[in-house]
């Protein structure tokens, strides 16, 4: 019994952490592709390593995916 | 209200989708109708699919354009275009085809005017990222591929007159080739250099884009 409670706990945990991660990348400004991680900057070139701002991430710079298509915003 | 009437600002965000807040502000006072393109950040190679991706990026703005005139027909569209979204924004004005006439007046804001000699030359650290990207010495010695979409080239045939580029004095991503570029380009085009940083939306740096196309608009209805 114990166990499985422990195991719910963990799953809430990692749930809630992948909240907060995506939540911390949207305040600083920076797009984050919900479905593959990719994170860039203005000029859409992957952003660094934490620590080295001149080194790609390679964990999330993808460069194999299709381009999708999205939506537009009308703002009266 | 000036003459802002039956006017439509579409915004092209830089590749962090940065939101236009003082420029969907600015629309709201003026009673303009703003359009947000909304768009993925680049995928596939950064060199091979580049342009794909501005073509891509090119067939959103069209849509979005095509939209406000079929839903308003004596529309006047503006295009305003921040960082990456700029040098897009300029390519699709280039198209020789009937996108280039989407827009009767483009804004270039914080864009770099050549990316593809800041990503072989730049410091900056996305330059520097950029290079980190790919696979080694002979992908960085074809960054020079992707020259023909720079804003220079872009720019190279758009009216002088229909194209107001604003330049952030204290933009960390112009590097002095930059300034070098700009200082050509401001022979062509109106050029606005202004006490402010890369996102350019300091108060007097919206102000004066948007007294740009209201000349612009007021200009229109006399001819």
């Amino acid at each position: 019994m114990m166990e499985k409670r422990s195991i719910i706990w963990f799953i809430v945990a990692g749930l809630l952490g992948g909240v907060l991660l995506n939540g911390a990348a949207f305040a600083a400004g920076k797009h984050t592709d919900g479905d593959s991680g990719v994170h860039t900057d203005e000029h859409g070139t992957p952003l660094g390593v934490p620590g080295d701002p001149h080194k790609v991430d390679r964990t999330i710079a993808t460069s194999s995916r299709p381009i999708t298509s999205t939506a537009s915003r009308h703002c009266p | 209200m000036g003459g802002f009437e039956s006017i439509h600002v579409v915004l092209v965000p830089g590749a962090d989708a940065l939101a236009f807040e003082a420029d969907i502000a600015a629309a709201a006072e003026r009673g303009v109708l703003a359009h947000v393109v909304e768009y993925d950040p680049p995928k596939g190679h950064p060199i091979d699919d580049c342009e794909a991706y501005y073509q891509a990026v090119s067939m959103q703005i069209h849509a979005v354009a095509a939209d406000i005139r079929a839903q308003a027909p004596d529309a006047r569209v503006f295009g305003f275009g921040r960082n990456l979204g700029g040098s897009i924004l300029a390519y699709h004005a280039a198209r020789p085809d009937e996108f280039r006439e989407d827009f009767q007046g483009l804004v270039m804001i914080g864009v770099i005017p050549e990316l593809s000699t800041f990503r072989i030359h730049g410091d900056h650290s996305s330059a520097q990222r950029f290079r980190d990207s790919l696979s080694g010495p002979t992908e960085i010695a074809r960054i020079g591929d992707i020259a023909p979409l720079d804003m220079t080239a872009s720019l190279a045939t758009h009216p002088v007159d229909r194209c107001l580029i604003q330049i952030g004095e204290q933009d960390d991503y112009m590097d002095d080739r930059a300034v070098a570029i700009f200082r050509k380009l401001e022979s062509r085009f109106p050029s606005e250099w202004l006490d402010d940083v890369h996102a350019m939306a300091a108060p007097d740096t919206v102000a004066r884009r948007w007294a740009f196309i209201e000349a612009l608009a007021e200009g229109g209805r006399q001819s």
